[in-house]
């Protein structure tokens, strides 16, 4: 789940990067002629971007199709949307991602602590600010004053206040007091924050830094200008002084309260001082640029469909792409085919994985369908050990590249499936690559019974210790996994149905105990309990 | 000009007020009042009782708390700050700057004058 998330924020880093250039670029270009107001905006889009973890889709949009990038998708397995356009893409993502998935895990470790650290730090700077404020005394409306503070600022997220230090000239405190309403009136006490949370979980982006950096300045901006607009010259020329007390200006990107002047105070004061009423077309030309980008590269391409969160209690789903035709379905002809162009460019090996509904597997055979629920399905080497993982798309499809290691895959289950394995039927070294690739993994869901195998001695006590295997009978491999009785000489099996690879295969239970072997050849898939007596 | 009152903040100086006005007042009851007229919480009042305490401000033996320096003792060595600071210990010049910025009257400074003179 984590590590879906993750990949969701590094997905939407990159694909948010383009309107965080274009919005940098907008605030340069209309910072002297529109109101600031309105130039506000565009950190509004940029924050509603990266915050919000669903993906608008418009025709409109400009955003390149987010392209393969194995930091961006560990799953290893994605192609174009839904085209077999771009299998080198799909290569390189699978080429790194299997052995990269340690890697990812890594990284999201990495992520998960960075942004713990960011908000505990906040809150850390929360609680000492709390512990200075607590001594400040009323002075009158919404207005509080304080020893301990140097400058003024706004506090509090759903009563906030002016926060004042004492001893302030009377010009300075009027200045002060219209400058941190205005904070309040733009809700700058709530956005301030929820940017930072922003930053929090993106800490890792430059670029949503940056756009933190410039949205605290736009928006100390937006105040000087919503308190000096239709003033005479005479009160901007106060109001400059009243900014140049507190020009102690640091250049900080921490989390602090709406500070009255800790910002760029000279070209405030100049802006101040300078303020020119900003003509109705500016600001209509800088709107219209807001909603432009807003609609162009804050939304992704119409078919991208690439989601990454799920609505809550559900499994996340993977940005998976396999072969799918626009109907969402596919013949094991297409696979085939498309295979064979693949390899024959690229040289390179390939599996695919159909998952198979396992009653439908059974009554229909290989032409039924597919499970269209991704699923995370883990590759393993020859030693049985899990080398990466992949998640099927929504055809049911699950491809990925694969080296001369490789000899299947097992799917964990969840909520709704059973486990399964598919081992050994996939020996990538000895397979032809331009036909037979296409492996069918059968799932059983959680109403179809497990396999519940008691073994006994001859005198009928429980066996423990022993080895319990479903397979298909004549299996030149019998590596299918083994499974031990316990104490009361039980072992449960996952569905006999998973051992299928064909729909014509008949399964068999085998035990085995200090060399003896004992095979159960009627298995029933819709039968839960086996007892096997040993001979000695 | 002799000082040995202890220096008092803006925000205590609040507090003493209320003190002053009370005295002599469990530390429960300063906390109820504090939190009416200052907005603080019990535990913030309890922490400025205990360093205004050890910073001689006022005493909180036998369960009620009482003030060991007046207002006037307050105010006095306020004012006795401003003029060494501000006005080089000149009492003339500082009477000076407040009748011309026309803030208090001739009585008000006459008054004041024999204020500091009592000193």
């Amino acid at each position: 789940m984590i590590t879906q998330i993750f990949n969701a924020v590094l997905r939407t880093a990159l694909t948010s990067s383009m309107l965080i250039a274009a919005a940098v670029a907008i605030r340069f270009a209309v910072s002297r002629r529109a109101p600031k107001s309105v130039a506000c905006l565009i950190w509004a889009v940029v924050a509603l971007r990266l915050a919000l973890p669903f993906e608008i889709q418009t025709g409109l949009s400009v955003v390149p199709r987010p392209a393969v990038e194995a930091e961006k998708q560990f799953s290893g397995f994605v192609s174009g949307a839904g085209t077999f356009e771009a299998p080198a893409e799909a290569a390189a993502a699978a080429e790194t991602a299997i052995p990269a998935y340690k890697a990812a895990e890594l990284a999201c470790a990495v992520w998960i602590a960075g942004a713990a650290a960011l908000l505990i730090y906040a809150a850390v700077n929360v609680f000492l600010i709390r512990r200075k404020l607590a001594e400040s005394v009323p002075s009158g409306g919404n207005v509080r004053k304080c020893d301990r503070i140097s400058s003024p600022f706004v506090w509090g997220l759903f009563k906030p206040k002016i926060y004042m230090p004492f001893g302030l000239d009377p010009n300075t405190e009027s200045c002060v007091l219209l400058h941190e309403k205005a904070h309040i009136k733009r809700l700058d006490n709530i956005t301030k924050p929820l940017w930072f949370a922003v930053c929090a979980v993106y800490w890792f982006d430059p670029l949503v830094w940056i756009s933190y950096m410039l949205f605290c300045h736009d928006i100390e901006y937006a105040c000087d200008e919503s308190v000096c607009r239709g003033k005479s010259d005479e009160f901007r020329r106060n109001y400059g002084k009243a900014l140049f007390g507190y020009s102690g200006a640091r250049f900080n990107i921490t989390f602090n309260p709406a500070a009255f002047g800790e910002l760029a105070v000279k070209s405030r004061i100049k802006r101040a001082l300078g303020f020119k009423r900003a003509g109705k077309p500016a600001a209509f030309a800088a709107a219209a640029l807001i909603v432009a980008a807003a609609i162009c590269l804050a939304t992704d391409p119409v078919g991208s469909a690439v989601t990454a969160v799920v609505p809550e209690g559900e499994e996340p789903v993977g940005a998976v792409q396999g072969p799918a035709e626009a109907d969402g379905h596919l013949t094991p002809e297409d696979v085939t085919d498309y295979n064979q162009r693949l390899y024959a460019d690229s040289g390179k090996k390939y599996i695919v994985i159909r998952l198979r509904e396992a009653k439908d597997f059974i009554e229909n055979g290989t032409n039924g369908k597919k499970i269209g629920s991704p699923l995370k399905i883990w590759l393993l080497n020859g030693g049985g050990e899990r080398i990466g993982y992949v998640y099927s798309n929504t055809s049911g499809y699950a491809r990925f590249e694969v080296g001369n290691d490789f000899f299947g895959v097992c799917f964990d289950g969840d909520e709704n499936y059973e486990k399964s394995v598919l081992y050994n039927y996939i020996n990538a070294e000895t397979l032809k690559w331009n036909s037979d690739c296409v492996f069918d993994l059968v799932i059983a869901d959680k109403s179809f019974p497990r396999t519940v195998v008691r073994v006994t001695d001859p005198n009928g006590a429980p066996v423990s210790g022993a080895d319990v295997r479903i397979s298909v009978r004549g299996d030149r491999y019998l590596y299918a996994p083994v499974y031990r009785t316990g104490s009361d000489g039980v072992a449960v099996l996952p569905p006999a149905v998973t051992a299928l690879k064909y729909n014509f295969d008949r399964p068999e239970i085998t035990v085995k105990l200090y060399g003896y072997t004992v095979t159960r050849a009627e298995v029933d898939f819709y039968r839960e309990e086996y007892e096997i007596q040993l001979e000695w | 000009m002799e000082n040995t009152t202890p220096k008092i903040f803006e925000s205590e100086y609040r507090f003493c007020l209320i003190l002053w006005e009370k005295e002599p007042v469990s530390r429960s009851e300063l906390a109820a009042v504090c939190k009416e007229k200052l907005g603080w919480s019990r535990t913030t009042t309890y922490t400025v009782i205990s360093r205004l305490a050890a910073r001689g401000v006022l005493t909180a033996e036998a369960g009620a708390v009482r003030s060991l320096v007046s207002k006037e003792e307050v105010q006095r060595a306020e004012m006795g700050d401003l003029l060494e600071k501000r006005f080089e210990g000149s009492l003339p010049a500082f009477i000076a700057a407040f009748t011309k910025v026309g803030k208090i009257s001739e009585r008000d400074a006459e008054e004041i004058k024999r204020m500091l003179e009592q000193q």
